[in-house]
């Protein structure tokens, strides 16, 4: 089976990149592939429980987070530096998450067939 | 006169102390927009020397910037206005400058 690893980087608030990684990852999920969803950096923020973009009049794109396992996809990955340089916690932040470390993450990204970061 | 800074996008530390802080009066105000408001989670943020230049300046945040990504309750320690607040900033400045 073809593994593709989707790096995550951008939020979702923020320009389209959020959308078309998710969209990818979807495309990517139909076609019978591995797909690892992984967030780093400022990409973290998109794992934050309980957002209304709706209070910005815009779409909450984040919610598509809670059914990616209907389409396959159920691996979502949290890299743990990430996470501790910054005051978020895990109780911040949406469950069924995996906490990778940066050298797990790594492993994983050497082990891919495709990465593609957003 | 002060001045207000617009930040619209997220920042490093490093970034901030060394472009922008310099820049920066104590009467000045600072109001983070948007997906800048997350710069404000890193911890980086909470050294000594962003919590001395806090005490010094008036930093702001749009409460439906911080709503909508619900990081209210980790923005407690900077002031939250609404967006007839910011236009009072905006006429009390007189500049504003866009980073």
């Amino acid at each position: 089976m073809v593994t593709t690893n989707i790096m995550i980087r951008s939020t979702s608030l923020n320009g389209a990149d959020f959308k078309e990684a998710i969209d990818l990852g979807l495309v990517c999920a139909a076609f019978d592939q591995q797909v690892n969803l992984i967030f780093v950096d400022a990409g973290i923020n998109n794992l934050i429980a309980n957002q209304s973009a709706s209070i910005l009049k815009d779409k909450n794109q984040i919610d598509i987070l809670k059914g990616l396992e209907f389409y396959d996809i159920d691996n979502i990955f949290l890299e743990k530096e990430s996470l501790e340089n910054s005051r978020l916690t895990m109780d911040n932040l949406l469950p069924t998450i995996q906490l990778v470390s940066t050298k797990e993450l790594n492993n994983l990204n050497l082990n891919a067939d495709n990465l593609v970061t957003f | 006169m002060q001045q207000l800074h617009l930040i619209q996008n997220q920042l490093s530390f490093s970034d901030f102390n060394q472009q922008f802080v310099r820049l920066v009066s104590e009467d000045d105000s600072l109001l983070f927009l948007n997906d800048s408001v997350y710069s404000l989670l890193k911890n980086e943020f909470s050294t000594n020397q962003f919590e001395t230049l806090a005490a010094k300046i008036s930093i702001c945040l749009i409460d439906e910037h911080i709503n909508a990504r619900n990081i209210s309750a980790l923005c407690n320690d900077f002031r939250i206005i609404d967006y007839p607040e910011f236009v009072g900033l905006s006429l009390k400045a007189s500049k504003v400058l866009s980073w």
